[in-house]
Formats: C-alpha cells, sequence, structure tokens
C-alpha cells in the first residue's frame, strides 16, 4: 500500500513541471505525506474592443470567473480592475481559494461587455500564471451592454441615447471621456449580440 | 509595365488615406423669408466610400448674430430640420446659451455616399453671421463625429463651411420680433432645390423603364388573337379552349372587340375556336403569332 502511494505520489511529481510547489507535512513519528497545490498568482490579460485613443486606453471592471474542464465554476472574481494596457493582477490564495495545475475555461464579463468565454487555458503550473486573453482583436471583449443583462439590444441602445454628450461611464464604450455617436454606432453593430456562457 | 507599377503604387500610397476620410459640407444658403431675415441653410454628409453607421454634427453659432428657428414646437427645446443621411435622428437640439447645435443620427444599416445631413434655419441678425460646423482636427472625438460601421472609429477628416453673408444685407427687426418668427412645415426645405430637378428627371425615367418592363413582359407572355366575320367586323362571344395532350387546361371567351389574349406558355398545345353556327376551328400545333381568324 505504501509502494503504491509512494507510486502515485511520484508520478505526479514527474509529470508536472518542477515549478509547481511542494508542500511536505512530516510530523515526528508518523508518515510523510507528499502534496502538490498550483500557484497563487494569476496576471491577466484583457482588452475591450475599439477603444479611443486605440493604445493605452483599456482599463475596464471585469467579473471573471474559472471553470474547470468539466465546466464546474472553480472561483470567480468580481470588479477586477485591469490598468491601462489591460492587465490585472489577481491573488488566487488571499481570496482563500487553492489551485491545481490544470487546463480551465475562464468566462470574463467587462463593465459595459457581453461575457466572453476563452477555452483551454493551461495555468497554475507556476506560482504565477499568465492568462493572454488579448492575443489579438478577435479576442477582446465585445461593447454595448449597458444594462448589463448580457445582451446588447435595444434597452441597452435607449439606455446609451439618454446620456449622449454625457460622461456616462458605462455608455462611454470607447471610453474618450464622452457619449457620442462613435458609441452608438458599436453598439449598434453589435446589435443582439450575447454572453458566450452557455453551460 | 511601367503603368502596372504606378497604379500598384498609387494603390498603396492612397489607400490608407481613404480609411480615415469623411467630410461635412455647408452648402445651398436660401433665403426664406426676407422681410424675416430668414434664412436656411444646408449641411450635407459624404462618407467618401467608407460605410457609417452614426454620426454627430456639431455647429457653432454666436447667439448675438444668430438666432435658430425651431421647426419641431412637439418637442421641447430648439430643433433644425434633419436630413435623410441617417435613418433615425436620436439627438437635436440648438443651446442657445452656450451658441451650440447637437444632431445625432444612426442607421441600423449603413451610410455609403453623399446625403443631406441637415438644414439649418435661421434668422440672421447681422451680415456675414457665425456659424460653423464644429471640427477640431482628426483625432478629436468631443467635435463632429463620422462613425465607421465595423471599426466605430471617427472618419472625418475635413469639413467645409461657407460665407453667409448676402449682398447689401441689414436686417431691422427688433428681438421681439425675432423671437416671434415660426417657420411653416412646407417652407421647410427638406430636398435642396437643386436637386429637384434630377429627382424628377429620374422618376420619370423609372417610370418609363417600368412601363417598358411591362410592355415587354406582356409581350413575350401573352399573343394576341383576332376573331373577326369575312366582313372584317370583331366576332365577340367566341370561345377557345385550349388543350394539353388531350386535356383541357383553359378557356377564354372574345370580347367585344374580337381579341383574346393568350398565355404565350399554350402556343405549343391545340387550340379549339367555337363560335355557335359556325364550323369549329381546330389548331392542332397552336397558334405561334397574334393572328386574325376569320368566319
Amino acid at each position: 500500500m505504501k509502494k503504491i502511494i509512494t507510486f502515485l505520489l511520484l508520478s505526479t511529481f514527474l509529470l508536472n513541471p518542477t515549478n509547481v510547489e511542494k508542500i511536505e507535512a512530516q510530523a515526528e513519528g508518523e508518515v510523510g505525506i507528499t502534496a502538490t497545490v498550483g500557484g497563487c498568482g494569476i496576471v491577466i490579460l484583457i482588452k475591450p474592443e475599439k477603444r479611443w485613443p486605440k493604445e493605452g486606453n483599456f482599463s475596464n471592471k471585469n467579473q471573471i470567473i474559472f471553470y474547470d474542464q468539466l465546466y464546474q465554476e472553480i472561483f470567480r472574481f468580481e470588479d477586477i480592475e485591469t490598468d491601462k494596457d489591460g492587465y490585472a493582477t489577481i491573488d488566487v490564495c488571499s481570496g482563500g481559494f487553492t489551485t491545481e495545475p490544470g487546463v480551465y475555461s475562464i468566462y470574463v464579463k467587462g463593465y459595459s461587455h457581453v461575457g466572453r468565454f476563452y477555452i483551454e487555458k493551461e495555468g497554475f503550473f507556476k506560482y504565477t500564471t499568465f492568462f493572454n486573453l488579448a492575443k489579438n482583436q478577435d479576442e477582446y471583449l465585445l461593447a454595448g451592454d449597458t444594462l448589463v443583462n448580457d445582451y446588447v439590444n435595444a434597452l441597452d441602445l435607449n439606455e446609451s441615447i439618454s446620456k449622449l454628450y454625457s460622461n456616462d461611464i458605462r455608455s462611454d464604450l470607447n471610453r474618450d471621456g464622452i457619449v457620442n455617436s462613435l458609441d452608438l454606432s458599436n453598439q449598434i453593430y453589435n446589435l443582439h449580440r450575447g454572453g458566450q456562457l452557455k453551460l | 509595365m511601367n503603368k502596372f507599377v504606378l497604379i500598384i503604387l498609387g494603390i498603396t500610397v492612397f489607400m490608407p488615406l481613404r480609411l480615415n476620410a469623411a467630410t461635412y459640407q455647408m452648402a445651398d444658403l436660401v433665403e426664406l423669408d426676407k422681410s424675416k431675415c430668414l434664412y436656411s441653410v444646408s449641411i450635407f454628409i459624404d462618407t467618401e466610400g467608407v460605410d457609417s453607421n452614426a454620426a454627430d454634427l456639431l455647429i457653432k453659432y454666436d447667439p448675438n448674430e444668430v438666432t435658430v428657428i425651431d421647426v419641431d414646437k412637439l418637442t421641447s427645446g430648439v430643433q433644425v430640420v434633419t436630413g435623410i443621411a441617417y435613418e433615425s435622428y436620436v439627438h437635436n437640439q440648438a443651446e442657445d446659451s452656450k451658441g451650440i447645435i447637437k444632431i445625432t443620427g444612426v442607421r441600423f444599416d449603413y451610410l455609403n455616399g453623399r446625403e443631406l445631413f441637415a438644414q439649418i434655419p435661421f434668422v440672421a441678425k447681422v451680415a456675414n453671421p457665425s456659424i460653423q460646423i464644429n471640427f477640431e482636427g482628426i483625432d478629436n472625438t468631443y467635435d463632429s463625429n463620422v462613425a465607421e460601421l465595423k471599426t466605430s472609429y471617427d472618419l472625418l477628416n475635413r469639413v467645409e463651411n461657407i460665407k453667409l453673408a448676402p449682398a447689401n444685407y441689414k436686417c431691422t427687426l427688433t428681438p421681439a420680433q425675432i423671437s416671434s418668427i415660426t417657420i411653416d412645415k412646407s417652407r421647410q426645405v427638406y430636398v435642396p432645390t437643386n436637386v429637384i430637378p434630377f429627382i424628377l428627371l429620374s422618376s420619370v425615367l423609372t417610370c418609363i423603364s417600368l412601363l417598358l418592363v411591362i410592355v415587354f413582359l406582356s409581350f413575350i407572355l401573352k399573343r394576341r388573337i383576332k376573331v373577326v366575320y369575312k366582313n372584317g367586323l370583331p366576332v365577340s362571344g367566341v370561345l377557345i379552349n385550349v388543350y394539353k395532350s388531350e386535356k383541357l387546361v383553359e378557356s377564354y371567351v372574345s370580347n367585344n372587340k374580337g381579341y383574346f389574349w393568350i398565355n404565350r406558355v399554350y402556343i405549343n398545345s391545340s387550340i379549339e375556336i367555337i363560335k355557335e353556327g359556325f364550323n369549329t376551328k381546330k389548331y392542332e400545333n397552336g397558334i405561334r403569332e397574334t393572328r386574325e381568324i376569320v368566319f
């Protein structure tokens, strides 16, 4: 039995990269147990579409949910703010979560954006994992959900029209500081687009 | 070969320029009522080959020199005349305290080309009053904008203002008289007058084209048969039966001028022409041409 446990632990250790943290607990006179846990740090890159100016203007507030390969929710984070370049840092462990190295799906919903699902993202093999969810413009978050129901329709359009020429941050989709035709154009282009979370 | 290289170079050089190109043009100053110092100026939008689904037009004016006339008494504030460039004008307000008119139009398809965006009816209190399209620069999004359909970036790169200076102009109206001026719906100039002949011409051409199509279709789809007596008088009440594979498919009765119109699809069928008191005439291979049948 002891041999089997040792074999399983050894194989788990060998299959994973060496950067994985190894925690050993051994009390005097007891059998030693070795467990593997993933890293705690996440650096994530998320970019919303059609910002003006085009560069250095990607800050946003996001809801981020991690799912395992069976699409079971592992952990979620609300109001994660990305910086002007689209980066956010999260300490998973400080939120009371533990991680395991593996493959995850990540759902991201921006402040006035419909949710987007990013699948097959490997993570937590190192202490800090970088999730790049903005490799190209096709991965950017789609804007227009000003009523935050994860769908862009006439109600959202009506909301934005009522905020025209104001600086309402929810309707100012391109974050140029004013709600105008450029934001309506973006919203109309995304009419009847909804979030991708269908589990 | 050299030409080919030049064309390729031309495309390469000018393609990026076309990506950011749209204009607002002020044109067609119309004197609506001289006694009331009342004028109207049109603003056209030209997307210069790019698709647009939304636009803002900001016009700055000096309230001391210009009074913008409200064209929609049912809506609060002062509204100007909107054009046909966009499907819906979701914002249309003249703010006299700030001397600015803001108009926003949207489309659920897209605009590609030159269209009338708006018309501003105004009382010119002085000669050469100040009314100008607000454009602060290519990358400025706080001024007038023309949104590109797919990127939603501002395409506007140029505006054309005109001088609003009627010759020997003098307006003697008092502020009270000016504030009482209203504009009759029928006086609102939705279509610039210089476009009317083209619209009329295109309507006439469209009608003629439609007529020709109808005549052509009638010609190719129908054949006329006229039935007359030997003396040339038309025979009414004649029955024509059309058979296809010995099966009766259609019957026609001649009108009082002796005409039938039969479908061309039956010209290869057997046709039987019956008139009481006369021998029935049979055409086994149908009737291929418009013709006269004499009893």
